[in-house]
């Protein structure tokens, strides 16, 4: 009970702090979505079989908060959820700079598919233009693209030691509880 | 010994994937409107607060960057308050004769709007569908298809969604949005649509009519829904060829959409 009520809480912090703080002062062209370093964290943390649960419930509350068609968030967390867990078990995400540039890496895909992803179900008959837009504005954008790198990966180191202290403090709980029975 | 298919990574993501496709098509608004409104509605006070912190944190990062500025600036608006004082003189005699005209043509003064205001209060950037939440909904009167402005009839957006406590708002940049319009000057009728969130683009503009950079461009009453009369921006750049049937124009907006801290609603938008 005690982890559910501490990851939820976790689901619903980030994502109105996305919508209701972060987005309000930052600048247009600065894509930094939280809900996507919160699901890079937890993979990392954690691994997919233990927070896919977790993932398809943080997508589902995107889906609610963003006004978006319910499920577009999740099947795109999901997909993202497998990719990131099927890459980071080829590579060596716990060496200290492999893994920081896989992660660099993981967040820029997260930003780059996450905002045409949506388009795909939000307008199918112009996804193409969409796509060929979006491509061109996020990687000729030089400036815009290193700023979001830069401010999306101090976020992730951000959330990335809060949820693992969480993680850690849910598993110590949950061992307690094993010991005492 | 093998582990079962069932309980693979891959089969719970097939069946997850399966599940929320066939949510999107099947889109049950009716089922999850009252969830979302439900949850918007239950963490609204804290979205409150987020706004209002983030309108500080604003606030505070604009006043440090403008230090240097002040000065400077401070001489330009003493400059530029005579000029508009000026101004101002000449414009009321103009009004006069503009509140007559909107009498004689059966027109709906601006001052006769019924407006609500209202606070953003939350903001999605990240996706192609730009839009802003703001604090009023069903109980303040809104509905669906409202139209939204800001100061002086600048047109915003439309209401595209409404909760008991509070609306999505949907600017004008969204290629969704198609909005009949004619310029001041020349008079030339068009639709203006948004690009993708970032900007607009004046289309079905006949080549027989005169589109001039600089002109202003207001809404047109041939919209049912939005009042005649609204800003919506000024021609930019002008890109047609001769053989083409339309001309297509850049307009430029206003107002920077992503600064907005307060909006209208509307809510006597019918005019005729």
């Amino acid at each position: 009970m005690k982890s559910f009520l501490l990851r939820i809480s976790i689901i619903f912090l980030i994502i109105l702090v996305q919508i209701n703080f972060l987005d309000l002062i930052l600048l247009e062209n600065n894509l930094i979505n939280l809900s996507i370093l919160t699901l890079i964290s937890w993979i990392i943390i954690s691994g997919f079989d233990k927070m896919w649960l977790w993932i398809v419930l943080l997508g589902f509350f995107n889906d609610i908060f963003l006004i978006e068609k319910i499920g577009s968030n999740v099947l795109f967390f999901t997909l993202f959820a497998y990719l990131i867990s099927f890459i980071s078990k080829r590579f060596m995400i716990e060496r200290r700079w492999s893994g920081f540039l896989l992660v660099v890496i993981f967040i820029l895909m997260g930003n780059f598919m996450g905002s045409i992803f949506n388009s795909l179900f939000f307008d199918l008959s112009s996804f193409k233009e969409i796509l060929i837009h979006n491509t061109i504005n996020y990687f000729t954008n030089w400036v815009s693209l290193v700023w979001t790198t830069i401010i999306s990966a101090i976020c992730f180191y951000i959330i990335y030691t809060f949820i693992n202290k969480i993680e850690k403090y849910i598993e110590r709980s949950e061992n307690r509880l094993k010991i005492s029975f | 010994m093998p582990t079962k298919f069932t309980s693979k990574k891959i089969f719970k993501v097939i069946m997850v994937c399966l599940i929320a496709t066939l949510l999107i098509f099947w889109n049950p608004n009716n089922f999850f409107g009252g969830v979302r409104n439900f949850f918007i509605g239950a963490t609204l006070p804290v979205q409150k607060f987020f706004s209002t912190s983030a309108e500080k944190v604003y606030s505070f990062g604009e006043a440090i960057s403008s230090i240097g500025k002040i000065k400077k600036e401070n001489k330009s608006l003493i400059e530029e308050n005579l000029r508009l004082k000026a101004q101002n003189v000449k414009f009321e005699d103009v009004l006069k004769e503009n509140e007559n005209l909107r009498n004689q043509l059966n027109i709906l003064s601006r001052k006769e709007f019924n407006l609500e205001s209202a606070r953003i209060i939350g903001k999605d950037i990240y996706n192609n569908n730009s839009w802003i939440l703001i604090d009023k909904g069903r109980k303040n009167g809104l509905e669906k298809g409202m139209t939204v402005i800001v100061a002086d009839g600048i047109l915003v957006g439309k209401v595209e969604e409404i909760f008991d406590s509070t609306a999505k708002v949907v600017f004008i940049t969204e290629k969704s949005m198609n909005i009949n319009v004619e310029t001041v000057e020349t008079g030339a009728v068009g639709i203006v649509k948004g690009d993708y969130g970032l900007g607009l683009i004046m289309d079905l503009v006949l080549q027989t009519d005169v589109l001039k950079v600089g002109d202003k461009i207001i809404t047109s009453d041939i919209s049912q829904d939005i009042p005649r009369g609204l800003l919506v921006g000024e021609i930019k750049e002008i890109s047609s060829a001769g053989n083409d049937l339309f001309q297509r124009a850049v307009v430029s907006l206003p107002v920077d959409f992503f600064k907005l801290r307060f909006v209208f609603v509307i809510k006597n938008a019918n005019n005729q």
